[in-house]
């Protein structure tokens, strides 16, 4: 039964809904290899501004 | 009986929470802008820009609302603008691209990662955000609703539409139907409203 379900199953698959499965993976390998890169310098600078307003804020309270 | 016009009431984050909520959140939205942009420097600065905003605007931040989508509505508002100005934004530079290359089991065909972010970059921007917040970012409709400014419908029908170019941009037609070009059309890119 189960094995009748899936061949239907497999049947119902649009054409190229396969072929987007990879692409798909491909887009998520591409978000996730930039989002596991090293944060470049510049970014840590402005972090290093945004912790400078906040401790300024803070004396002057 | 409460005042209907009177201005919502915005709880605001420490500035602390705030940055840690800003530092939690630089991953994502690089990837998101590189997916944009298609080029790693043009992305960083669209993204630092992006923090800076983000930071001069922090009271406009609802407490308890969905940080990664408020930050994307700017990044995504500042890419628009600058893509109006600077056609560069819009061209892929393979030199920029690690070739990583993706098979699935099932699949006698690999694709490379490269391929795939260059078909990106020949697609409209608007069906580009969409699969870059989806199928990317794994945003729910709902979010990249939110993000884009426009109804959960017109995501999914872009969602279909976006995917079904980039297939065939990467794989060729399925059928006789041609695939969307690389059209920038901006006339649907209007700021989305924080």
């Amino acid at each position: 039964m189960a094995k009748k379900d899936a061949a239907k199953e497999e049947k119902m698959i649009p054409p190229g809904a396969a072929r987007f499965d990879s692409v798909s993976a491909a887009l998520q390998l591409m978000h996730d290899a930039v989002a596991a890169e090293v944060v470049p310098d510049e970014f840590l600078r402005i972090l290093d501004e945004i912790d400078a307003k906040i401790a300024s804020s803070k004396r002057i309270q | 009986m409460a005042n209907a016009t009177a201005p919502r009431q915005v709880i605001n984050l420490e500035d602390t929470e705030f940055r840690d909520l800003l530092v939690k959140t630089i991953p994502a939205l690089r990837a998101f802008a590189r997916g944009l942009c298609g080029n790693r420097d043009m992305a960083d600065d669209l993204a630092q820009e992006a923090m800076t905003r983000a930071w001069a605007a922090r009271t406009s931040f609802a407490a308890g609302t969905n940080f990664r989508a408020w930050l994307f509505v700017i990044l995504r508002n500042q890419f628009y603008s600058t893509l109006r100005k600077d056609s560069r934004m819009t061209s892929w530079n393979p030199e920029a691209a690690e070739r990583l290359l993706v098979q699935l089991p099932s699949q006698q065909d690999a694709i490379h990662v490269n391929d795939v972010a260059a078909a990106l970059q020949k697609l409209p921007p608007v069906q580009r955000e969409v699969l870059l917040l989806i199928g990317a970012s794994g945003a729910s409709y709902e979010e990249a609703a939110e993000i884009i400014g426009c109804a959960i419908g017109t995501v999914k029908s872009r969602l279909a539409r976006g995917r079904r170019a980039l297939s065939e941009l990467i794989n060729g037609p399925d059928d006789d139907a041609l695939p969307e070009t690389a059209e920038h059309d901006l006339t649907e890119t209007q700021p989305v409203r924080l």
